[in-house]
């Protein structure tokens, strides 16, 4: 019998246990709700630790601190033959200066970090230190104008990649993510402040409403994660269109088009003088038997603080889901950053899956986290096995604590951006709790033409990996654009729920170099917007025309299609049931984000109203929705 | 004909190494002497393993850069104490929280700061290995000389002071709630 005092809750919370002492833990905790509670407790408390210690920390060694070692290493007994070095030399002012001439000819690009001392005067300190440390005597510091991806790939047997130019800036700017921003409570998902909600607008003055379509589903996952560990999610948690889309409507099929668009209307549940306009539209279904050959890269996080059981542990489980899907056509590749760091499994036929799950049975956590080498590595090895016309996706595993000193976020989108260009997509999956940057994470997936899920347990990885892998792996449709017109003879004031990070300006509209939103194989994408009719609900009354833009996956050129909405007079309860819970979870973010237009809403009618409409619903999510509302409550 | 940019396995095996476990320790070397002095001794660290032999490291890297951060570390705080310096360095630890994260702070981790800063001092080590440089029971017990299983109590209880702490702050926010509605 286990107590709570046993140290091995604390042993294997922590990921500490051999694979037969997990499952037989396990079994003892299956008996036992109240243990599965205290090692929640616990990981929630070693959480708090973790990032206690990463934000009193500084994040890196200063420029001239790293110098110094770099310049000890010149000391090294294996000195470099001439022809391989990159030369740097002492400028005048002290600082150490690549001189590019020799090699710019022959190389298609290379990137010098690290030993750029920025400071003259600490550089000048600290070699003092240095002289006093170092048994060799110091020689300038001459061949440690190399990246890292370049060292990885070489000790891991795979020929160094060659950069692209995208590669060549990172490093200088904004930190990728810092570590361990404190929280105000235990185990919640850190978040950026949240965007103000969209405002009621006048067609009068402002008619026109563009956005970008959303196919994420992560906000919903993380909302009920931070509710089931009895947290209120903050507002920058909630983005309202991932909630919605979170669930599965019925929209008419596609016949030949890459996805459908309908629309309908009937009275918003908050308050029965406004109308409740949906945008529903559909990808096109692709049989997994007719579905192209995918090149799948997972790009895995194994640094220290993947540890513990719903990290690295649930990563693999998941991948290993994915990879059963999978057959001859196919090819999976796996890269690994910190701990194991490096390729680990080179591009394999998908259909010899013992090599492949035995590659990630070998994955453990341990180190620090550069996420910026790993990507490099990952998009290299995603090129070398380009299927034309086929699925080539790096898919990112982590938790979001991505080094600082070496990664910058601008440069590090700009480069997801432009391998997307080449046709290499990202996905992003976000596991655990704590250090998960959620804004940027959905940010990666957004600029990599991928999406973005975030992975709580299996049941969700089943979700978006098996039931939705088409959705999440063939792309059908690409910079997908709403445009919505609104008529001012109708329509008083509309309001667009949710999309605040997606809205965009109307000009970016027909601009076919603006970026936007994927749509995936059989994925639903839907839309609220929230109208104020002139004189009240009448059938037949047109608010809008609805334009939308989107690119063939491999497109540069957009199509355009068009529709109209039309008021059909219905009332909230002869609404579908589709349209009725779509409504009832866009209520609940209201709720949850404290919207000013949420009228008399409470969450006990969000809970009625999503319970009388859930129809069909075979995973369970519905429900699940309708539990989470009144735990909600019950907080 | 490309001219490969290649430096040599030793020196690309040494910059690895360090990209790999600077944070790490500078996030446990923090945890023992505060912020500014880990820089120094996580510096200190890797000068040791430049001048070190690889083939005698490498197969057990990690305990082997703890052990060496550690000792540094505690020689350090050693002098300091003598020096009667430990006063300042709190200072500067303090110092270097900007403005918002001094006030997030107060407001919410200073409980486990304190925590962390009140545990003996080997308990406080074992956390620091743990949370900070994300090592094994098996590895913390080589650089601390511990057991493995009394590591494992060890975490067990500091975790349990933590979750207490938390949970305590939860019912005072729970009371003031309260106090706001009534």
């Amino acid at each position: 019998m286990i107590d709570a005092s046993d140290p091995r809750l604390t042993a294997y919370a922590l990921g500490e246990m051999s694979a037969e002492e997990r499952s037989a833990f396990e079994a003892e905790l299956d008996r036992s709700p109240e243990l599965r509670a205290e090692v929640e407790h616990i990981g929630i408390a070693a959480e708090a630790l973790r990032r206690e210690l990463a934000t009193s920390a500084p994040a890196a060694l200063e420029t001239a601190q790293r110098g110094v070692i770099e310049q000890a290493m010149g000391g090294d007994p294996q000195p470099l033959a001439p022809s391989n070095v990159v030369p740097l030399r002492k400028s005048r002012s002290g600082l150490l200066v690549a001189l590019p001439l020799a090699i710019a000819a022959g190389v298609g690009g290379f990137v010098v970090l690290g030993s750029m001392s920025k400071s003259p005067e600490s550089s000048a300190d600290y070699s003092e230190k240095a002289g006093a440390h170092a048994s060799a005597s110091p020689k300038p510091a001459d061949h440690f104008g190399i990246i890292a991806p370049a060292a990885t790939a070489a000790a891991t047997g795979a020929p160094a990649p060659m950069e692209s130019k995208a590669k060549r800036d990172i490093s200088e700017d904004e930190p990728l993510m810092r570590p361990g921003t404190r929280q105000p409570d235990g185990g919640t998902i850190p978040s950026d402040p949240a965007l103000p909600e969209n405002p009621f607008q006048s067609p009068g003055t402002e008619p026109q409403s563009t956005f970008s379509i959303d196919v994420d589903t992560a906000s919903y996952a993380i909302v009920r994660r931070t509710i089931q560990s009895r947290q209120k999610p903050a507002a920058g948690l909630v983005r309202i269109e991932e909630m919605v889309n979170y669930f599965s409507y019925s929209y008419p099929e596609p016949n030949d088009a890459a996805f459908s668009v309908s629309a309908d209307t009937a009275e918003a549940p908050w308050d029965g003088s406004h109308r409740l306009v949906r945008i529903g539209l559909k990808g096109k279904n692709v049989a997994m038997a007719k579905r192209p050959a995918s090149n799948l890269v997972f790009l895995l996080d194994t640094s220290g603080s993947m540890n513990g059981a719903d990290r690295l542990p649930l990563v693999k489980q998941s991948m290993k889901l994915l990879v059963e899907q999978l057959d001859e056509r196919d090819s999976v590749a796996i890269v690994a950053y910190a701990g194991s760091s490096g390729l680990v499994l080179p591009a394999t036929p998908g259909n010899q899956r013992e090599k492949i799950m035995a590659a990630f049975d070998n994955l453990s956590a341990g180190g620090s986290t550069n996420g910026g080498q790993g990507i490099h590595l990952a998009y290299d090895t995603a090129a070398k096995a380009f299927v034309q016309g086929g699925t080539n996706r790096v898919i990112l595993a982590t938790d979001g604590d991505f080094n600082v000193g070496v990664t910058g976020k601008g440069a590090l989108e700009e480069l997801i951006q432009e391998k997307a260009k080449t046709g290499v997509f990202l996905s992003v999956l976000g596991f655990g709790v704590g250090n998960t940057k959620d804004a940027t994470m959905e940010t990666l997936a957004d600029k990599g033409n991928g999406n973005y899920a975030y992975i709580d347990g299996l049941a969700e990885a089943k979700k978006v990996l098996v039931d939705q892998m088409g959705g999440t792996l063939i792309t059908v449709a690409k910079d997908v654009k709403i445009q919505v017109t609104f008529d001012p003879k109708t329509v008083q004031s509309y309001r667009l729920i949710g999309y605040e990070n997606r809205v965009l300006s109307n000009r970016d509209f027909d601009d076919d170099k603006k970026d936007a939103g994927e749509i995936g194989a059989n994925h639903r994408v839907t839309a609220l917007y929230d109208v104020i009719p002139t004189k009240g609900s009448a059938k037949g009354t047109r608010y809008a025309k609805i334009a939308l833009r989107f690119k063939q996956p491999d497109g540069v050129t957009s199509r355009l299609v068009e529709t109209s909405v039309e008021d059909s007079g219905t009332s909230f309860d002869g609404a579908s049931t589709d349209f009725r819970f779509a409504a009832s979870v866009a209520g609940f973010g209201m709720l949850l984000r404290g919207s000013k237009h949420a009228g008399d809403l409470s969450y006990d009618q969000v809970a009625t109203i999503a319970g009388a409409s859930i129809g069909d619903d075979p995973d369970g999510h519905r429900k699940e929705f309708v539990s989470l509302v009144r735990s909600m409550k019950e907080l | 004909m490309l001219a490969m940019i290649l430096a040599s396995p030793e020196s690309r095996w040494l910059l690895d190494v360090l990209s790999k476990h600077e944070q790490p320790l500078l996030r446990f070397a923090s945890a023992i002497v505060g912020p500014i002095d880990a820089r120094d001794v996580v510096q200190d660290t890797f000068l040791e393993l430049v001048r070190a032999d690889r083939s005698e490291v490498e197969d057990h890297l990690v305990p082997w850069l703890f052990t060496v951060c550690r000792n540094r570390a505690i020689s350090l705080k050693r002098g300091s104490k003598r020096r009667g310096e430990v006063e300042e360095v709190t200072e500067m630890a303090s110092g270097e929280v900007g403005p918002d994260s001094a006030l997030e702070r107060k407001q919410a981790g200073a409980k486990v700061a304190d925590l962390i800063a009140t545990l003996p001092d080997r308990s406080r080590e074992v956390v620091a290995l743990k949370f900070a440089g994300g090592l094994s029971y098996k590895e913390i017990a080589d650089v601390t000389g511990l057991t493995v299983s009394h590591v494992g109590v060890i975490l067990h209880e500091a975790l349990g002071k933590v979750r207490a702490t938390l949970e305590k702050k939860e019912r005072m926010l729970a009371l003031a709630a309260a106090g706001r509605q009534s």
